[in-house]
């Protein structure tokens, strides 16, 4: 949580305030509180942090039945959590299906118009700065977080992704766009973070596209909860929803190590400069091994494959690898 | 007697051509599968061939294998001929690594290598030049510095290590190589297809005996 | 895709509309390459039987005996369509295809010889074409762990649209361990092992009997991709399964796939069968009944066994990490059914599934034999020989494959035929391949002189000619002249099984290897591929290099008085003059050869004596001087008669001489060996200049 620290071990943010309470594990009180436009409006909605929290569960539930692994670990009561202590990245990442908001005013996009395909942005998590827009080499330039962990962070918000929009399609609902947040362990393991719920997406009734979410609020369209909850009844009235198991495909390219002879390169280059393709320096031969995880559920898998990565699919004597996730 | 154990991975095809070179020793040689236990075998022969098809890199599937780590702990006198030594160096029990050929094609043809001083079983053999035939398409030794425990290289017929009798571009003219404690030798030529009068050479015979010699203890 | 005609019987033959599965069944099994019904009505013109034959014509190979109880398999097949398509896996599945027909009959393989045809290598598309197809060759039996023994190697302008890929294998078996491909007993099991099965090859069959077009490109789907690791392990998994006596019957799956494997051996059993498609492992999802029973996937094969092995030979199929399935049952009745999640994909009669087609109308239109008399071209010949990518050394491919795996290789490929030892002790030489450019100067005699010359490379190991496979690669035989020429190559082919008692035990037949591109028609040359295998029953093979001591080169047989279809005529012109096939010179010659212990010996190939020679002395590294009393250009650069060079040492050629003119072999001194490393005709060459003359062409060809 970027949010200001009050005591040692306790950090209040905006909605929601966390206590540390060992190495592995916080306490997270939802509060009644809501805000927006970096809290420059603020309110409390009385019974907001519990039905915030019965949704964010929820949906955390329904994500690690995916296979997306969360920071949940038990609901303590009807306004706390245990989770796990992370440290969350700083940046929020935002995935959209239809343009709104901050997109629509930055890019004079109609507000509704549909995107060719579901789009991730990051923002930077700096109250002064007003949470801007930041591109992804910039996030990596930063040193905020490194690449293959910024890739990875895309993947799951579009896994994240794919399961909402089947999940709240069958409420009848649309999932125009919403914030995630994500944290690292001390393994430097990812994990989903922070709350999913109405005040961090836009939902709209899939007939006569009414808001659903927080924009209620934001525009003072009438009464915030009572949005929030015909969301909630909405997915009750789903009844039992078993998501379906959420793939990862990692893209692993090997590389010949520059040291190291290529002939598989010396050749290609010949046959280059042989079919009439001048100005060439140098050509080198490396594969790509692209890989479908069934069941990315437990974040050590990763390790796992940086082990075989290592161990079997390269010779880092003569090669090296880099990781892609899609 | 002494039991010589030809393993075979999936895809190993060398291994009853060695089997029937090693029998003609009149010692006790036997198939033994990857995921079988290498116990009972005073000598290990990693056959050549193409272990997992050599997807990934030649050797490397079966290098990670776990009878790798049995035979490295078992203190077995070891050759890999061809994908054997791929496999070695796979296993990080021989130094280095074997790229491609320099010609990106397959080579088979007879070659000459000529023994080096060395610290391993075949340092008795020294100074001989063998006439041997290779097979293979990833012989092109490689390694950060020139390594120290060279067996063999590449020859002319009379024992010159000279650019022209290297067949796949390998570092040094390098045909084969031991491990640090000389326990182990991986070559790229096949000593078991140069054991019968038929065949057309039998200089394989004497890698076999210093290696069988070793065996006996 | 079947024709009106067919479409027409296969209605009044069921009653009733054929199911899509039925169509996919008969469209495969009644093509050309599974049918031949443009070509099997010419078969009984070969030599089918011998007292070594063990299995003829009409399964995956024929089986040859070869004494103290052992066997050898031999098959060969065509692969051209797909070679012409993608020509890396097309040339690989094209060997592994071969290697399992051969293992299926219980044969341990032991050798792949090819023959290839392309365009000259003057374009980058011929340069591609060449490199794929021999690397696809390269990396497939080299990890299946098959010796390359040879084959041959040929270029003309008239295979630039349509290369040919042809493979041979040899196998060797127990004669009490064979197996063949037939379904005997109702209520054995079908059990399917292998690959998983993937859409690949879909109307494979029907592709490789229709002309290519401009749009080959795009056929890509019809391609198999092999996978050589699995090939292995099924090899493995079939000889164990064969040591322990599981089966009653075994086929791969090729051409049409489970359809056709299943169906030609209930034929043969007069059984019938029933297959529950849904059992079939599937790689692909979606996949509909008829295409689950036409694919042509690689790596399977189709086992035919009591219920009582299962288990034991799951055990074995497992141990491979090979897939598996149980398909359906062998019935009586002689139906083919088959079903798919409650849909009968098909129920038709056997019998008409594999001969219910009616034989389709061939003419034979005349052909013109042209002589081409030019005026003779003067140039150094030799260098011009040496230098011609016909003639060029062709060790740059032959060393891409392995030819020393299984440790047998006595004599490996770039000579005249390649040897192996037998488990008996004895030795087996072969030789595969043809001349086409000589056969399309004239079919019928340039069929027989092209197949004597591959039994000439047999013999010149010392080895008797024991049987041939054969592979007859033509144009399109609806076409009058084009089928005239096939029938022609056929006869040819069958006049040397007869005269020379070569028997033929397995064919197969490329046909519609034409096609009209940019608006010009290009059609093969005709090309009637022989592979012949011969024993060496007593002592050692016949050394196909020189030995460096003091002797002479002795002609034995005669020279050709024509020159039509050789490379000299071909290269430098001059008369042609009428072809002709000498049967009994080629038979004394034979029976003088057989078991001889000459220290070395050819026979005179393409190009004549001076460039048989020369090639003789580069390949020894023995230097060789020329002095013939002939000077004729049919005596130094003629080929196409009964003609061998044998290696005499001087203390014995005196008597030798003698001893051939006592039994009426024509024999005289062509050569001498000399110490020197220089070949001497006319003027002198070194060696090592020839040599790179020699092997240059084929190097330059695959440098892309």
């Amino acid at each position: 949580m970027n949010d200001s620290p009050s005591t040692k071990n306790t950090y209040e943010g905006k909605a929601k305030t966390v206590e540390v309470l060992s190495d592995e594990k916080v306490r997270i009180i939802f509060t009644d509180r809501i805000s927006a436009g970096d809290g420059a409006k603020l309110d409390t909605i009385p019974g907001k942090g519990k039905m915030n929290l019965t949704l964010s569960n929820r949906l955390m539930e329904v994500l690690e039945e995916a296979g997306i692994p969360t920071h949940l670990l038990e609901r303590e009561s009807e306004t706390t959590i245990i989770a796990r202590n992370l440290r969350i990245l700083p940046v929020e990442v935002v995935v959209r299906n239809i343009a709104a908001g901050s997109f629509s005013r930055r890019y004079g996009v109609k507000e509704g118009e549909e995107l060719a395909q579901p789009f991730v942005e990051f923002f930077v998590k700096d109250d002064k700065l007003h949470d801007p827009l930041i591109d992804r080499d910039v996030v990596v330039q930063m040193g905020l977080v490194p690449r293959d962990k910024l890739e990875l962070v895309q993947a799951r918000a579009l896994q994240v992704n794919r399961v909402f929009t089947d999940y709240f399609s069958r409420g009848g609902m649309v999932l125009v766009d919403f914030k995630l947040e994500f944290g690292e362990d001390k393994e430097g393991h990812i994990w989903l973070a922070d709350e999913i719920s109405a005040d961090s997406m836009r939902v709209w009734d899939a007939q006569t596209m009414e808001k659903l979410d927080k924009d209620r609020f934001r525009k003072d369209l009438g009464d915030v909860l009572a949005g929030y909850k015909v969301i909630m009844d909405r997915l009750d009235g789903i009844g039992g929803y078993s998501p379906e198991k959420q793939r990862m495909e990692v893209v692993v390219t090997i590389e010949p190590k520059h040291s190291v002879t290529n002939p598989g390169g010396e050749v290609t280059k010949r046959t280059l400069l042989n079919s009439g393709m001048g100005g060439i320096k140098d050509v080198r031969l490396g594969k790509t091994v692209n890989i479908t995880v069934e069941d990315s559920s437990d974040p050590k898998w990763l390790d796992k494959l940086n082990q075989i990565c290592k161990e079997i699919l390269t010779n880092p004597m003569v090669e090296t690898y880099t990781l892609g996730f899609r | 007697m002494s039991t010589i154990g030809v393993i075979r991975f999936p895809g190993t095809n060398n291994e009853w051509e060695t089997v029937r070179a090693l029998q003609s020793f009149g010692v006790e040689a036997k198939v033994v599968e990857h995921n079988q236990q290498i116990d009972d075998l005073d000598g290990i022969w990693l056959a050549g061939g193409f272990s997992y098809g050599d997807v990934l890199r030649a050797g490397a599937i079966a290098g990670a294998s776990r009878i790798m780590k049995d035979i490295s702990r078992s203190g077995r006198p070891v050759l890999g001929a061809c994908n054997g030594f791929q496999i070695l160096t796979e296993a990080d029990l021989i130094e280095g690594a074997l790229l491609p050929n320099t010609t990106t094609r397959f080579v088979c043809k007879w070659i000459y290598m000529t023994i080096t001083e060395n610290d391993s079983y075949l340092n008795e053999l020294q100074g001989s030049t063998l006439r041997i035939p290779i097979a293979h398409f990833e012989g092109n030794f490689w390694s950060e510095s020139t390594p120290e425990n060279i067996v063999a290289k590449y020859s002319t017929r009379d024992g010159d290590a000279a650019p022209r009798a290297n067949p796949n571009g390998s570092m040094d003219n390098i045909a084969g190589l031991s491990s640090n404690d000389g326990r182990m030798v991986g070559m790229m030529p096949h000593p078991e297809r140069s054991c019968f009068k038929h065949q057309g050479s039998t200089d394989g015979r004497k890698i076999i005996q210093a290696f069988l010699k070793e065996v006996h203890g | 895709m079947a024709t009106a005609e067919e479409e027409q019987v296969i209605l009044k033959e069921l009653g009733r509309k054929p199911t899509p599965g039925e169509m996919a069944m008969i469209d495969a099994l009644w093509s050309e390459h599974c049918s031949y019904k443009s070509s099997k009505r010419w078969f009984n013109l070969f030599l089918t039987e011998s007292e070594r034959v063990k299995l003829g014509i009409g399964e995956g190979a024929g089986l040859l005996d070869v004494g103290d109880g052992y066997v050898v398999g031999i098959g060969l097949e065509s692969h051209n369509h797909p070679s012409a398509v993608d020509p890396f896996n097309g040339a690989a599945t094209g060997v592994g295809g071969i290697i399992r027909d051969i293992v299926s009959q219980g044969c341990r393989p032991v050798a792949v010889l090819d023959c290839l045809r392309f365009g000259f290598p003057d374009s980058p598309r011929q340069k591609l074409l060449l490199d794929q197809v021999v690397l696809g060759i390269s990396s497939y039996g080299n990890c299946v762990g098959v010796p390359n023994l040879g084959g041959d190697l040929e270029f003309a302008e008239e295979f630039a649209s349509n290369p040919l890929v042809n493979a041979m294998c040899v196998g060797v078996a127990k004669q009490d361990k064979i197996i063949r491909s037939v379904a005997n007993e109702p209520g054995d099991l079908l059990l399917l092992f292998g690959s998983s099965t993937g859409r690949d090859g879909i109307g494979g069959v029907t592709f490789a009997s229709e002309e290519l077009d401009d749009t080959q490109q795009e056929s890509r789907g019809s391609v198999q991709i092999g996978d050589p690791l699995t090939e292995k392990l099924l090899i493995d998994a079939v000889l164990e399964l064969r040591d322990s006596d599981l089966l009653h019957g075994l086929q791969d799956l090729g051409g049409g796939g489970l359809a056709c494997a299943a169906a030609e051996m209930a034929e043969k059993g007069g059984t019938g069968v029933r297959l529950e498609l849904i059992k079939v492992p599937l790689r692909e999802e979606g996949m509909q009944g008829w295409e689950i029973l036409v694919s042509e996937s690689q790596e399977r094969m189709l086992a035919v066994l009591p219920e009582d092995n299962l288990q034991e030979a799951l055990r074995i199929i497992e141990s491979k990490e090979l897939a598996w399935a149980v398909v359906g049952r062998v019935t009586e009745g002689r139906k083919f059914q088959a079903e798919y999640r409650g849909e009968v994909v098909a129920d038709i009669p056997i019998d008409f599934t594999i001969n219910g087609f009616p034989e389709p109308v061939r003419e034979q239109g005349e052909l013109r034999i042209e002589t081409d008399d030019r005026p003779v071209v003067e140039t150094d010949y030799l260098v011009a020989m040496l230098s011609d990518i016909n003639i060029a050394s062709k060790r740059p491919v032959f060393q891409q494959y392995d030819q020393h795996v299984q440790g047998n290789t006595v004599i490996p490929p770039g000579g005249d035929a390649g040897v192996i030892v037998l488990p008996n002790g004895k030795y087996l030489a072969m030789a595969a391949g043809t001349n086409s450019y000589l056969v399309s100067r004239n079919p019928l005699l340039g069929s027989a002189l092209a197949t004597l010359q591959i039994v000439r490379s047999v013999v010149c190991r010392g080895a008797l000619p024991i049987g041939m496979v054969d592979s007859l690669n033509a144009g399109n035989p609806e076409k009058k002249d084009s089928y005239r020429q096939f029938v022609d190559a056929i006869r040819g082919v069958a006049e040397v099984s007869h005269k020379l008692e070569v028997p033929v035990v397995g064919g197969n037949v490329s046909l519609y290897n034409e096609a009209d591109l940019d608006g010009e028609r290009r059609r093969i040359l005709p090309s009637p591929f022989v592979g012949i295998v011969g024993v060496v029953e007593e002592g050692e093979p016949i050394p196909d290099i020189l030995h460096p001591d003091e002797s002479a080169i002795v002609q034995i047989g005669v020279a050709p008085d024509f020159m039509a279809g050789s490379q000299f005529h071909r290269m430098f012109g001059g008369t042609g003059g009428e072809m002709r096939v000498q049967f009994e010179l080629e038979q004394k010659l034979l029976k003088e050869l057989i078991g001889s212990n000459y220290l070395a010996a050819t026979d005179v190939g393409r190009g004549g004596l001076v460039t048989t020679l020369a090639k003789w002395a580069i390949r020894s590294d023995v230097g060789l001087r020329v002095k013939t009393e002939d000077t004729s250009i049919e005596f130094l650069w003629g080929e196409n008669s009964p003609r061998y060079l044998i290696q005499v040492p001087i203390n014995i050629l005196e008597t030798t001489l003698e001893r051939l003119k006592e039994t009426n072999i024509p024999a005289e001194v062509v050569a001498e060996v000399t110490e020197d490393r220089i070949f001497t005709f006319g003027k002198e060459y070194l060696l090592n200049q020839l040599r790179e003359i020699w092997e240059n062409p084929v190097n330059r060809a695959l440098e892309i």
